[in-house]
């Protein structure tokens, strides 16, 4: 079995196509993906599926390969499930899901906000055109950069998640130049369809980064590495120095439309 | 016993400061220490190993006190080990 599980995941599926089918029961869409670049073991791992599904998995797996075998199913154990119980997060990974917390705060009050042109324009192009600020200076400059230039660094960048990640991140500006035209010419459609498209490939991007990702990468991390980490994201955040302010804009926004609520 | 490891550099390599937090006179000169090693020595991170027994958590609440009073942040994780020296947790804190 050890030299499968250092096989690529799309040659494997040639070879087997019944792996592909096992994989998209557990929602691990390798089928689908474009490139399959992934070791098999890579693909169990990055997932950080719970210890049963882990063990149901790779039972599947291994009578798909070898049919012919006895194939035993390991028996997930009470410290397996105390292990996999909650997503802890090293410091300056933290700070990345931290980030994402805000993030998503402000994602979440886009629709408001579109619709708040209709109650007063002027402060809804304001707070579109500050959000566009937000997400070019905070979720791209300061957060994405810390990704793409530092801790995507610590692995190895032709991976397919690592590819996938740079793809969302270049996917998410192309949104964002959109949303600066639309304000620059008060064009609501244009805003309101990058603005959602951008909600909705974030909100998805981040999901994949806190839950199968950033757990993943933490678990290979050494702790010297997690040292050197925090200090490259320390030198970023006093270079740039816009936490606090874009912390002000986000709750800035939610105040108002709370009160406009109510 | 407890004890202090702080690595400093890309090797991994690592020092070690043992102290206890209940027997020891003058803690507080474990906390200047500490300020010292994270400011001017500049180490990477600090783990913190304890016993299981409550009164060795006190090193934990140590190393906290000297960050937060040092200018410099690092990670800190702390190891708790039992009385049969196996490892109970290990986690960043």
């Amino acid at each position: 079995m050890e030299k499968y599980l250092n096989q690529g995941i799309k040659p494997l599926i040639e070879q087997f196509p019944v792996l592909g089918d096992i994989l998209n029961k557990y929602d691990i869409g390798c089928t689908d993906c474009t490139g399959g670049s992934c070791l098999l073991k890579d693909v169990v791992a990055i997932h950080n599926v719970s210890p049963q599904i882990e063990a149901d998995l790779m039972y599947e797996i291994e009578k798909a390969i070898y049919p012919e075998r006895d194939v035993v199913k390991r028996v997930v154990t009470e410290q397996d499930l105390q292990e996999k119980k909650e997503l802890k997060y090293s410091p300056p990974v933290k700070q990345l899901v931290d980030e994402h917390s805000l993030i998503l705060r402000w994602l979440d009050l886009v629709e408001d906000v579109l619709a708040y042109i209709q109650v007063d324009s002027e402060q809804a192009w304001q707070w579109i055109a500050a959000g566009a600020d937000f997400s070019r200076n905070y979720a791209d400059k300061l957060h994405h950069s810390k990704e793409e230039d530092i801790l995507f660094t610590y692995v190895d960048q032709s991976l397919e998640i690592i590819q996938v990640m740079y793809e969302d991140h270049d996917h998410g500006r192309s949104h964002i130049k959109q949303v600066y035209k639309a304000v620059e010419n008060q064009d609501v459609e244009l805003a309101e369809k990058h603005l959602l498209a951008y909600r909705a490939l974030l909100r998805e991007h981040i999901k994949k980064e806190n839950e199968i990702l950033f757990p993943w990468m933490d678990r290979n991390l050494t702790d010297t590495q997690v040292g050197q980490l925090f200090a490259q994201f320390a030198a970023v955040n006093a270079e740039l120095q816009v936490d606090e302010k874009y912390r002000q804009f986000v709750l800035e926004v939610e105040d108002k439309l709370k009160k406009q609520v109510s | 016993m407890c004890c202090l490891c702080f690595s400093r550099f890309p090797q991994g390599l690592c020092g070690l400061a043992i102290a206890c937090p209940k027997l020891d006179h003058n803690q507080e000169l474990y906390v200047e220490k500490l300020v010292q090693l994270v400011d001017d020595a500049k180490i990477n991170t600090l783990t913190v190993m304890i016993m299981q027994v409550p009164c060795c958590s006190g090193l934990l609440a140590l190393a906290k006190k000297a960050l937060s009073q040092a200018q410099r942040q690092v990670p800190v994780k702390a190891i708790v080990v039992s009385l049969q020296g196996e490892i109970l947790s290990e986690e960043w804190v």
